[in-house]
């Protein structure tokens, strides 16, 4: 396995996915994507269509999860309260720099 | 600052604030310019409402000009009575005095509402960067709501970006740019509409301004306002119990995953306040929570 200390002149790139409920395997509901290994991001604000169904199709496309978000149980008199979306799956994967 | 001067409502001096409001509500809704039940609804469900062209193009055009010429300028929290802001004559004050646009206001947010601010939004040609995910202001739990009204004064095709929203969103607590970890939200919308376009939104709605592709300028005007009535009952509601109603306020967002039934709760519960029913359900989401039985066999 290739890891950024064994391996330092490797960028990272990170996905994050939100999905629909905690099961890896269910649809992306939002996403972001930051990419270390171009000097500037590239602009994708076209872009209105998930990079994956989930996130189990991103991991057999090489990426790597490095964080899941925990359950939350509910506050005590705030059970139907809704704020941020709850089911947060970081991935990465690490690439040669490119200078493009 | 001038104190602005009031816009001519043609209305007989009356002292009394409840009384001229409650008159101007009634002349709306006597002709007809309240919002049905279903709109409203919709507004519920998922946070705004469009209304397409609703302003004709004179006066998007005067809009235009004022913008140019520097009397259409942003910023200002006010804290004042809407009707009194602009003065008489004024393009906005034209556009604002509308009864259709009085009875969208009037419906959401009752009669003679507080202005409590504005701003125009200017994207220069080519300006390509986009604003990241937002709620205005901070987090808000109260069950009563402001409005935002988002005028577009010329066309505003995708190119152009407009405002992207997210429709379902406007009863999430969150503190504004907290939501600017997500890029992109399935079913985010955007505000591609013809010229004199007004969108409606609840003031926690998520929100973000995109870049501009063209080599046109892109010009918002948009306009905070607060209640000064209880939200009871302000729009037509016949109807308010129906079928067609409940369907609304139980359709889900494709963003919303697990959260949905409590998205739905939340609604059902707003819109108890805004009908005055303290009864009223759709598909037992609210009854069976309510359902503790005190009698003993």
């Amino acid at each position: 396995m290739t890891t950024a200390a064994a391996a330092p002149h490797l960028r990272q790139q990170v996905l994050q996915l939100w999905l629909h409920g905690p099961d890896l395997g269910s649809s992306v509901v939002a996403w972001s994507f930051y990419d270390g290994s171009v000097p500037r991001p590239a602009d994708d604000d076209q872009q209105l269509k998930p990079p994956y169904p989930s996130a189990l199709h991103a991991m057999r496309d090489g990426w790597r999860v490095v964080g899941i978000a925990p359950a939350r149980p509910s506050v005590p008199g705030h059970e139907y309260r809704t704020s941020f979306l709850p089911h947060e799956i970081v991935l990465e994967r690490l690439l040669e720099p490119t200078h493009v | 600052m001038s104190k602005p001067l009031p816009l001519s409502l043609a209305h007989p001096a009356v002292d009394n604030e409840h009384d001229l409001a409650k008159r101007e509500w009634q002349e709306l809704r006597d002709a007809g310019h309240l919002l049905d039940a279903e709109t409203m609804a919709t507004f519920v469900a998922r946070g705004f409402l469009s209304f397409p062209a609703i302003i004709p193009d004179e006066l998007n055009q005067a809009a235009l000009a004022a913008i140019d010429s520097g009397a259409v300028t942003g910023g200002g929290y006010r804290g004042e009575p809407l009707m009194d802001f602009w003065a008489t004559g004024h393009p906005l004050a034209a556009v604002f005095s509308l009864p259709q646009v009085r009875g969208i206001i009037a419906s959401l947010v009752g009669p003679r509402p507080r202005h409590d601010h504005h701003a125009l939004h200017v994207v220069h040609p080519q300006q390509r960067h986009a604003q990241v995910w937002h709620a205005d202001a901070t987090i808000d739990p109260r069950s009563a709501f402001d409005i935002q009204l988002m005028y577009f004064p010329h066309d505003t095709p995708l190119e152009m970006g407009g405002t992207m929203i997210l429709p379902g969103s406007h009863l999430r607590q969150v503190h504004e740019f907290e939501i600017a970890r997500y890029q992109h939200i399935v079913g985010e919308l955007p505000t591609v509409c013809p010229a004199g376009t007004i969108h409606v939104l609840h003031q926690g709605i998520w929100h973000r301004g995109r870049g501009n592709a063209t080599d046109r300028q892109r010009s918002m005007f948009k306009l905070r306002l607060n209640p000064m009535w209880k939200q009871e009952r302000l729009f037509d509601t016949t109807g308010y119990d129906s079928q067609k109603v409940g369907a609304t306020l139980v359709t889900s967002e494709p963003w919303f995953g697990t959260d949905h039934r409590l998205e739905f709760i939340n609604r059902l519960t707003l819109w108890r306040r805004l009908t005055g029913d303290p009864a009223y359900d759709h598909s037992m989401w609210l009854g069976r929570l309510e359902s503790s039985p005190e009698r003993t066999l």
